[in-house]
């Protein structure tokens, strides 16, 4: 091997650390190399770890740290050297913490800085609470982030809203979960697997370490694998969608990206070339790409494409901020087809690929088209590596996307604002002005008026203040402003003071509701969860609706000052009355939970790893299964 | 070998941790010398997820072993299960310079590539038995020894664990001090001490369905040719009982043992099971077609996992022997008939084949650990004994052999 034999172990902390592992072993991580390590004892009687610590014998006594972020510091402290001892020797060492409770929160950033004083690199993946975990658990969640990047080498943040948007908001709630979990378990074993194996072109550690360093940044990740015919762009495709890649609209800022494909002995240079140029396309000038190829003989007929990267925090916030702004709904956002000739150099995200029409199906394959085409199209644009060769249609991309995100039918389409690959595509009217006019403006400028329309709902609101945490704030600020708009259309559309069509009949209003629904039941289900309470701030159930409507936003900033003398009570009001308006979805959630209740009923097997055979859970009676209730 | 050993069996299964001590003859007899056994704890499905509580029965079982039969256990041979353990068809090769007699080292070598090469990091051959050996190219023959060849190929049935959770398995095991011969997987013991040659020559499916899971092995004209795990077992009926007439475990695992029934002749509509109340439980009574249901359609899922894979390797018109079913599982009532009917097949309950035992331990349970014992007797009874051709042997093996292969 390039590099000094390599030692790595995965410490997963807290309870949904050491469920997240359970995860793991059964993706095929070795149990020798897991570390179980929580205050619970019951959490790790359970676990299939090969080593188990108990955190502060003395201190919790077994218990767990109830929520309590000091009583979890004070546990690792008295466990830092079984925790170093367990890890000694070890390059790498992989935190796998849920933020927010009181194990994660209080014991990952004592634990990552000890592990990372005794000379192991650590890299912490961690998950933030939802949102409607409350403020307590979302501040604990982000003082602990804060803490945490101060002390491990990097962090890779998983925010648990996000998590299902890759499925669409239809999905099975227990296929959304499944999801989150394998995307956590993928993201610890891509980082082993990029580090460990043997590769026909090595990445070397620091190279990787290289690409995620960056303090004060945000991780890219993103996992895709796929055996399909055009299974090169496919795998990139699903990669880009990871939640944690932003749809690949990020990958021009990053300065190292990270790329490993993998593929069994059938994959083509071909294939390889085209995935590279089609990721060309997607990132920056500068971006530096840190090329790894492996060949992996169990991978078969599969190619499979790790990403790793990190984008400063500024711009990501930046980026966040545009997206409320100009009133793009992130889960409408899509990735730039990847399969496109690009037109527009991608300086900002405005500048999206131009997506195809959605009848033009055509196989990739026979799309190559010579260098000098693209290159024309794209004038000085040049990606680092590898240099454009690209096939111009990018129906097959779009195509999935919509399979995948069976919302927005072109009924449903026409009643929302364009997307703005479709402003592109020049839709006849130009319905919504504000965007579009915004479109043309420099980044910096929309950048310059953003901090005004937000700051006022922010400073009424003395929690957010405390958030250090500069994406979970700008998070918290749009949700707010969300929340206000949506007060300010339901005010609306009682008093018709205003034709507000799309008010009470929102095409894309149920999938908030969903969206809480499985926050909800995923919060019931985690072992650490406090009781639970319906959300207190304003929920994302909101989040869709507002910036759906270019007008509303444009009414809402206009009229501001409105909401300067808000109170809490006001707020309190608004979400009474949400919980109210929506009276078919609450219909459509209660029926979200039997189905949900009936689907994972494992009884003693609960907590045990499932039996997964013919993509079945064999411990799921068969009577329900094969739905024969007697 | 020149008289009597000892050797012991362990299992350490997910309701209970049962020892066999056994003493081997040197003309290959097994004298069962007494059993110990205790309720497991910390074992799920097979595998030991809480190492102190299985390690606390297992010894707990080993001493009333060693008290009932006055014996000082040293070493043991252990029996594996568990999901991860993986039965699969792997063929080696290798030349001769010169047409040459083939001699027992010759296959030895085979058996060594085999386990060369169809082990990885992560997985760890248990078994490696040969299913037929191929000379030249054409000649298909069972036993190649004394034959003249230029080339010999052999196709082994390899059943390979995981190497972390063997790992974990042995472990508990060596805390106690003891030292594991060697590791058998349950189902080939099963098939060791639940079958006959010429049942296994006529073709026989036997299959273990323990509380956690269920092992199986076929054998075709004496060679084994397919067998696997199915982590699914009795306790996934007690659950399911549990879960669809909202019962207490203790109470539906009573009910799977005393009252289901896999025969519908045995059920009206309307007839009903009434349950006594305790302490923790009101009384209820429970519908006992519902109650028959649950339990078939469960038993019916996990014997189609099997036949499909029977139908897919394309073994399943070859079971003249029919099924032999063993495991705490094998006393559901009706469960012959509808094995037989589901497998097309005739089916029996498989008992322990030991001459002269005891009717205590003529128990389908204790197929398994007596069947480890008499693996292992099998073992001991094959190891080398001094002479030129044992020398070469255990040259050979000191350069491979980490553990003695099973064949």
């Amino acid at each position: 091997m390039p590099h000094q034999p390599f030692k790595s172990r995965i410490i997963g902390l807290g309870g949904a650390g050491v469920n997240a592992l359970q995860q793991l072993i059964s993706e095929g991580a070795s149990a020798a190399d897991v570390i179980a390590a929580n205050t619970d004892v019951q959490s790790l009687s359970v676990s299939s770890a090969g080593i188990k610590i108990q955190l502060g014998r003395r201190v919790s006594r077994g218990l767990g740290a109830g929520g309590d972020p000091e009583i979890g510091m004070a546990a690792a402290e008295e466990s830092t050297d079984e925790i170093r001892n367990a890890v000694r020797g070890c390059n790498l060492v992989i935190l796998a913490v849920g933020l927010g409770g009181g194990t994660g929160s209080g014991a990952a950033p004592v634990i990552a800085r000890a592990i990372a004083e005794s000379g192991s690199y650590v890299v912490a993946i961690v998950t933030m609470p939802f949102h409607f975990e409350g403020r307590r658990r979302a501040k604990q969640a982000s003082d602990a982030l804060g803490a945490l990047r101060a002390a491990a080498h990097a962090v890779i943040v998983f925010e648990n809203d996000r998590m299902g948007e890759p499925l669409g908001p239809q999905a099975g709630v227990q296929e959304a979960f499944a999801n989150a979990d394998i995307t956590i378990s993928r993201a610890v074993l891509a980082l082993i697997t990029i580090a460990c194996r043997e590769s026909l072109i090595q990445l070397s550690l620091d190279e990787i370490f290289k690409a995620v360093e960056l303090k004060d940044s945000r991780c890219l990740f993103g996992f895709g694998l796929s055996d399909s015919k055009d299974r090169a762009l496919d795998a990139l495709e699903q990669a880009l969608q990871n939640p944690l890649m932003d749809r690949g609209l990020l990958l021009e800022h990053c300065e190292n990206l990270v790329v490993q494909v993998n593929g069994g002995s059938e994959m083509r240079l071909i294939e390889v070339q085209d995935l590279m140029e089609a990721l060309g396309r997607l990132i920056g000038e500068n971006t530096q790409v840190l090329f790894g190829l492996g060949a992996d003989p169990s991978l078969g007929g599969c190619i499979s494409v790790i990403i790793l990267g990190s984008v400063p925090e500024a711009e990501y916030t930046r980026r966040r901020q545009l997206l409320q702004q100009t009133g793009a709904d992130e889960r409408n956002l899509r990735t730039p087809a990847i399969r496109a000739q690009q037109t527009h150099p991608p300086t900002s995200f405005t500048a999206e690929p131009t997506p195809p029409p959605l009848s033009a199906a055509t196989p990739p394959a026979a799309l190559s088209y010579p260098k000098a085409v693209s290159n024309q199209s794209r004038p000085g644009e040049k990606p680092p590596t590898i240099s454009p060769l690209g096939s111009p249609q990018t129906a097959p991309a779009m195509r999935r996307i919509h399979r995948q995100n069976p919302l927005p039918t072109p009924t449903a389409r026409s009643q929302h604002p364009p997307l703005f690959a479709e402003n592109e595509l020049q839709e006849p009217e130009p319905h919504f002005p504000r965007p579009e006019k915004e479109d043309q403006r420099p980044p910096e400028e929309i950048q310059e008026t953003q901090p005004e329309a937000v700051s006022t709902p922010d400073s009424q609101l003395e929690d957010r203040a405390e958030n250090n945490d500069a994406t979970d704030k700008s998070a918290g600020d749009s949700e707010i402003l969300h929340a206000t708009q949506g007060a300010l259309d339901l005010k609306r559309s009682v008093a018709a003071s205003m034709p507000q069509p799309e008010a009470s009949a929102h095409p894309r209003a149920p999938i908030g509701i969903q969206n809480t629904i499985s926050a909800l039941v995923k919060k019931f289900s985690s072992p650490h969860s406090e009781r639970p309470k319906l959300p207190e701030t304003p929920s994302t159930s909101t989040k869709p609706q507002a910036p759906e409507d270019p007008p509303h936003q444009q009414q809402s900033a206009h009229s501001a000052p409105e909401f300067l003398d808000v109170d809490e009570e006001k707020l309190a009001q608004r979400g009474a009355a949400r919980v109210v308006r929506p009276r078919s979805e609450t219909a459509q959630a209660k029926q979200e939970f039997l189905q949900f209740d009936q689907g994972t009923t494992r009884g003693r097997f609960e907590k045990s790893a499932p039996t997964i055979i013919d993509g079945q859970d064999l411990d799921i009676p068969t009577f329900m299964r094969q739905n024969k209730k007697p | 070998m020149s008289r009597e050993e000892i050797i012991v069996g362990v299992e350490i299964g997910t309701s209970k941790s049962c020892v066999v001590v056994g003493e081997v003859h040197p003309d290959g007899r097994l004298r069962i010398l007494g059993t110990g056994e205790q309720p497991s704890r910390g074992v799920r499905k097979g595998e030991i997820v809480d190492a102190d509580n299985a390690f606390r029965c297992v010894s707990d079982a080993l001493i009333e072993a060693e008290e009932r039969t006055d014996t000082q256990i040293r070493y043991v041979f252990l029996g594996i299960t568990g999901s991860h353990i993986r039965g699969f068809e792997h063929r080696v090769s290798m030349s001769l310079d010169n047409p040459d007699v083939i001699q027992q080292e010759h296959l030895d070598i085979l058996t060594q590539r085999a386990r060369e090469e169809s082990e990885t990091n992560d997985r760890e051959l248990i078994h490696a038995l040969p299913m037929r050996y191929t000379l030249d190219g054409e000649q298909e023959v069972l036993t190649p020894v004394g034959l003249i060849a230029r080339q010999v190929e052999a196709d082994f049935h390899c059943i390979s664990a995981d190497r972390t959770r063997l790992a974990n398995s042995i472990n508990c095991l060596r805390k106690s001090g003891l030292d594991i011969e060697e590791v058998v997987a349950p189902s080939f013991a099963a098939a060791a001490s639940a079958t006959s040659v010429q049942e296994r020559d006529m073709g026989v499916l036997v299959l273990d369905i323990g509380a956690g899971t269920t092992d199986f092995i076929a054998y075709i004209e004496g060679v084994p040719r397919l067998s696997g795990v199915l982590a699914v077992g009795g306790d996934h009926i007690t659950n399911d009982i549990s879960l669809g007439l909202r019962l207490p475990l203790q109470i539906a695992e009573r009910l799977k043992i005393e009252e289901a029934s896999l025969d519908p002749s045995t059920a009206m509509p309307g007839d009903t099971i009434s349950i006594k109340g305790d302490a923790s439980f009101s009384g209820r009574d429970v519908a006992r077609q519902d109650l028959n249901l649950i339990v078939s359609m469960r038993v019916r899922e996990i014997f189609e996992l099997i036949r499909s894979r029977l139908e897919s390797d394309r073994l399943l018109g070859f079971l003249g022997a029919g099924v032999v079913i063993c495991g705490g599982c094998a006393n559901l009532s009706g469960l012959l008939p509808f094995t037989a009917e589901l497998f097309g097949t005739t089916a029996r309950i498989g008992r322990p084949q030991i001459q002269g035992i005891p009717n205590t331990l003529n128990n389908p349970s204790l197929v398994v650990p007596i069947g480890i014992t008499r693996a292992g007797a099998d073992i001991i009874l094959n190891l080398p004994q001094s002479g030129p051709i044992d020398l070469v042997k255990n040259f050979f093996g000191s350069i491979f052999h980490k553990k003695r292969p099973i064949s």
